[in-house]
């Protein structure tokens, strides 16, 4: 039994063989790849690394096949993504608000090559209403941008339930709204999990999945003890160093040091 | 599981990702390689950041990237 089918659909391949040719066909273009899906999908990773001059993993995964396609790789985890500062700044009400539910948040789509993880989601859904897997999320990207942030600070806190050990954009996008986070026990020393205060994050192990309501009641009261200053902290911790904005910014400075220290 | 079957599980991916396995010692990744640190080499004597060089990007980062550019 494979552990993964095949990821690469005849779509896929076509469009990696056009990306690959778009990237020889740019020899005075300096091509910095951030790849957000490199713990499962290995076949558009490999070409993706092989198509970045130099290439940035967000998860500390496949490290062995995708470091043989690269002369350059460094590490750089995902962000909040969806915002710019300015839009938070004039829709901080939202963020603000006090009539958050007291309640966990976790929409995640079904994906047929992570069984587990639809496991988990479906287990928690059976008590927790909020925290549902749909077939699709076109809804979801189909909102304006104030009512993505509406529905994302509808909730005090959020469930997330990782497709296998990847620290995901949700992540951030929990705390740059300002929720609190129920993230797996396994994330505890993740380097980009240990940089968020322990204030505003919950560990939950297998017996929380099964009775999730004691680990909710105390997330639902971290939120409520810290009140909009924890809200505030959170918010701003996410803005100033996990936001898309701080991570283009890394990007490019990792990028500029390369070519001044190594073809000096 | 003896390691045999462990093996067979792990290295049972598909065939394509056999095939970059097994080309992982093939002379020609090496020259892959080599040419893209020559490229890079050629790219850093234009000092792209410092002769502001166009940052490219999907559209959907627009409205957060502009705002700190």
């Amino acid at each position: 039994m494979p552990p993964y089918p095949p990821q690469a659909g005849a779509n896929n391949l076509q469009a990696l063989k056009q990306f690959s040719a778009f990237y020889h066909y740019c020899p005075n273009t300096l091509f910095l790849g951030w790849d957000w899906d490199n713990h499962f999908n290995l076949h558009i990773s490999s070409i993706f690394s092989a198509a970045s001059d130099i290439y940035y993993p967000t998860h500390l995964a496949n490290d062995y096949e995708l470091s043989n396609f690269c002369n350059h790789k460094y590490h750089l985890p995902s962000s909040a993504y969806q915002w710019g500062r300015w839009f938070l700044s004039e829709n901080i009400d939202l963020i603000l608000r006090r009539d958050r539910k007291n309640d966990a948040f976790g929409r995640f789509k079904k994906y047929g090559l992570f069984g587990f993880r639809n496991a988990v989601v479906t287990t928690l859904s059976s008590k927790l209403s909020e925290v549902t897997l749909v077939d699709e999320l076109s809804s979801y990207h189909a909102l304006t941008l104030r009512e993505k942030l509406e529905e994302w600070t509808r909730y005090k806190c959020h469930w997330i339930v990782p497709t296998l050990n990847d620290v995901s954009t949700r992540i951030f996008d929990v705390l740059i709204t300002g929720g609190i986070l129920i993230v797996p026990e396994k994330f505890r020393f993740d380097p980009a999990v240990r940089t968020i205060n322990e204030l505003d994050c919950l560990f939950y192990n297998d017996g929380d999945i099964l009775n999730p309501e004691n680990i909710i009641a105390r997330a639902i009261k971290i939120f409520d003890d810290g009140g909009i200053d924890g809200v505030l902290r959170r918010h701003r911790f996410a803005l100033d160093f996990h936001n898309l904005d701080s991570r283009v910014k890394e990007i490019i400075d990792i990028a500029r040091g390369v070519l001044d220290k190594s073809f000096s | 599981m003896n390691q045999h079957e462990l093996f067979n599980i792990v290295f049972d991916i598909d065939e394509n990702l056999k095939r970059t396995i097994g080309r992982l010692q093939d002379t020609s990744l090496f020259n892959y390689r080599l040419f893209k640190l020559n490229k890079l080499n050629k790219i850093a004597k234009q000092k792209p950041f410092e002769n502001n060089w166009r940052l490219v990007t999907v559209e959907s980062w627009k409205v957060v990237l502009d705002e700190v550019s």
